[in-house]
């Protein structure tokens, strides 16, 4: 496989990929076989009941035997994953999407015919789970089949679908080569996916000075879907695929684990919530904001990809711009040899011009009003403030502080007391206050 | 008051539906497979005595814990299960393998979750889908028999429908009423007892009062 382009990385990075070209680019990212046969792979694990030795057939009662046939033994094994797979497909959402679009019959068979053939071919079998990230390849492979790009055509290449079901196998084998240490739980304490979450929760810990709030929520109620789920229930399509871009682009450019750079980009995800959970944020309230992400931060993916990668290569967060002090007009760049970089282009909002016909994406509704921009605190350096509101003060960042008490006083029992209310109160003074030096700068 | 509910039960048996119904009053035949754990809130009246009239009611809040059906105990970690006031076993009438795996998930929640009195931790027993009773394959009596196995005082069973909100509210008072009274008993266990009176006033004085 030829090295990805310094280019093609660029521009994953920053949101451009067309969706031409975006399945191509995630076989070039994961490094995807060529020379995978699927039809043989399915037929040895999906084989007919009618093709295997009726000697000892295991209707006939003689479980021994039936025991002792590997074509019975696989077959039986292969109808229980088939039925745990089936039971998860049935009720398959993906936010951003219609709730009907993969309930499509077609869609259902194609992605049981191969999470069924993967899970027979690996010891690990089916996990939950798997079956949503195999749903959003499937959509970007029917986004390059609608642009006519499909040409990755191998050799025993099952072609039935809204799309060849061996090229969904094969992205899929090569995310699962990446992702697969994630599902595993033999391991206890000493899972890779623990270990994993204790990393982000130490780091993002350290670089955000988060309170004990934060540090109390067990990093892996929340982290086991982040990291499992590549962040599909936090972020919402199309916005997913181009934080998929990034991650999978930055894996292959610094030749590094997929999971270190998803590791990377549960501290960039905290980073964006940093202000609702830092200071006196409780348990409970932590609890709540990293459980329901979306319902509280809406993080730009430039820039959760751009933190990521800085932690990925060691550069650390980006450096911290203070405020022009009153009596010093000029600006001083503070913190870290790194020049501060342009801001990037936005994300558009909704899917790229060009394929507004193909797109099944679900228009995003807005969830929150867009909360005030940050108050400007004079040489008070808040990393963390600065990390996650974006300069343009029309993209959500963080619910404004008021609202989100709100919220939570409604699921403390004992919090709802007059404390809480003079809180949200004192809360609600602060957003209009910001609101209002917001509009006279 | 806060209180911990946790949900265990096979992948499937409708467990998430069950608690959406509990605290929303509302019913999806698509919820989609839990991740590790989730959870919901909801505020309760209620008494710790299954007789208690309404002034004996406290106000609470339930902290009901939904889990992944195919997650290891050992992924969501100790502190999880050791927190818990409640443990709601769910299966499906029409599924008896997840019927049978009863066993485990009781075994495997007490193995973790380590409670000081195993023989008393206070468990409820949901047997969903009531609304298919045509495809009932796990007959009441069976469920009930395992009841009266498992415990010293019988375990609270009931037969639920989360789609047709049957018996679901019931279900959901009981657990709370057994874990308040699971809480108020932790609570009254005072070990030490601070006496005022005669202790040793460290070198100063100066409450006397001439």
């Amino acid at each position: 496989m030829a090295p990805a382009s310094g280019d093609l990385k660029k521009r994953a990075t920053s949101g451009q990929l067309t969706d031409a070209e975006r399945a191509s680019a995630w076989r070039v990212f994961l490094g995807a076989s060529t020379d995978i046969n699927y039809k043989k792979l399915k037929d040895d694990a999906l084989p007919d009941a009618a093709s295997i030795s009726s000697d000892s057939d295991p209707l006939s009662g003689l479980l021994d035997d039936a025991k002792n046939n590997d074509g019975w033994a696989r077959f039986h094994a292969n109808v229980e994953n088939r039925e745990e797979i089936r039971t998860d497909l049935e009720r398959l959402v993906v936010d951003g999407f219609p709730e009907s679009h993969f309930k499509d019959p077609q869609r259902q068979t194609l992605m049981l015919d191969v999470l069924t053939v993967w899970a027979a071919r690996n010891s690990l079998g089916y996990r939950q789970g798997m079956h949503e990230l195999l749903a959003v390849l499937c959509e970007v492979l029917e986004q390059e089949k609608r642009e006519g790009f499909n040409n990755f055509a191998q050799s025993g290449a099952v072609s039935d679908g809204p799309f060849h079901e061996s090229d969904a196998y094969v992205l899929f084998d090569a995310l699962m080569a990446h992702q697969a240490s994630l599902f595993a739980t033999d391991l206890g304490a000493d899972a890779p996916v623990l270990k994993l979450c204790r990393r982000f929760q130490t780091e993002s810990s350290q670089l955000l000075s988060l309170g004990n709030g934060f540090n109390s929520v067990e990093p892996q109620l929340y982290g086991l879907r982040w990291c499992r789920l590549l962040f599909s229930r936090e972020i919402a399509c199309p916005a997913l695929l181009q934080l998929w871009d990034g991650l999978f682009a930055l894996c292959h450019a610094h030749q590094k684990e997929l999971s270190v750079v998803t590791e990377k980009c549960c501290t960039a995800l905290i980073c964006a919530a940093a202000p609702n959970l830092r200071g006196g944020a409780k348990e409970q309230i932590a609890l709540e904001i990293l459980m329901r992400y979306k319902n509280h931060v809406a993080p730009a993916v430039p820039r959760l990809l751009d933190i990521s990668e800085r932690l990925v290569d060691g550069r650390g967060l980006p450096p911290v711009r203070t405020a022009p002090a009153p009596q010093r007009p000029q600006v001083v760049h503070t913190h870290g040899a790194a020049p501060v970089k342009p801001p990037r282009a936005r994300v558009p909002a909704g899917p790229p011009p060009g394929s507004s016909t193909s797109t099944t994406f679900v228009k995003p509704t807005p969830a929150r009003a867009p909360p005030p921009a940050p108050p400007p605190q004079p040489q008070t350096i808040d990393r963390a403030a600065l990390l996650s509101s974006p300069k343009a003060p029309s993209q959500p960042s963080v619910l404004p502080s008021s609202r989100l008490l709100r919220a939570v006083a409604v699921l403390r029992g004992s919090a709802v007391t007059e404390e809480t209310r003079r809180q949200a109160a004192l809360a609600q003074i602060e957003d209009v206050a910001a609101e209002l030096r917001r509009r006279r700068l | 008051m806060l209180l911990k509910v946790v949900i265990l039960g096979d992948s499937g048996v409708g467990k998430t539906a069950l608690l959406n119904q509990f605290v929303n009053n509302r019913f999806s035949t698509s919820y989609k497979a839990t991740i590790g754990a989730d959870f919901l809130t909801k505020e309760a009246f209620c008494g710790a005595n299954a007789r208690s009239v309404a002034i004996d009611e406290t106000l609470v809040t339930l902290q009901i814990w939904d889990t992944a059906g195919q997650e290891r105990f050992q992924s969501l970690g100790v502190g999880f299960y050791r927190g818990a006031d409640v443990c709601i076993l769910v299966y499906d009438i029409t599924q008896p393998k997840s019927f049978e795996n009863l066993d485990t998930w009781r075994i495997e929640f007490l193995t973790q979750a380590s409670p000081s009195d195993t023989q008393n931790f206070p468990f409820v027993v949901i047997a969903n889908k009531l609304d298919r009773e045509n495809d009932r394959r796990v007959a009441t009596q069976r469920a009930q028999t395992w009841c009266a196995k498992n415990s010293t005082s019988i375990l609270p069973f009931f037969e639920t429908s989360a789609k047709a909100a049957t018996e679901v509210e019931a279900a959901f008072r009981k657990a709370a009423q057994l874990a308040l009274s699971q809480g108020t008993m932790q609570a009254d266990f005072i070990p030490e007892t601070i006496s005022f009176r005669g202790s040793p006033a460290n070198g100063d004085s100066k409450s006397s009062c001439c």
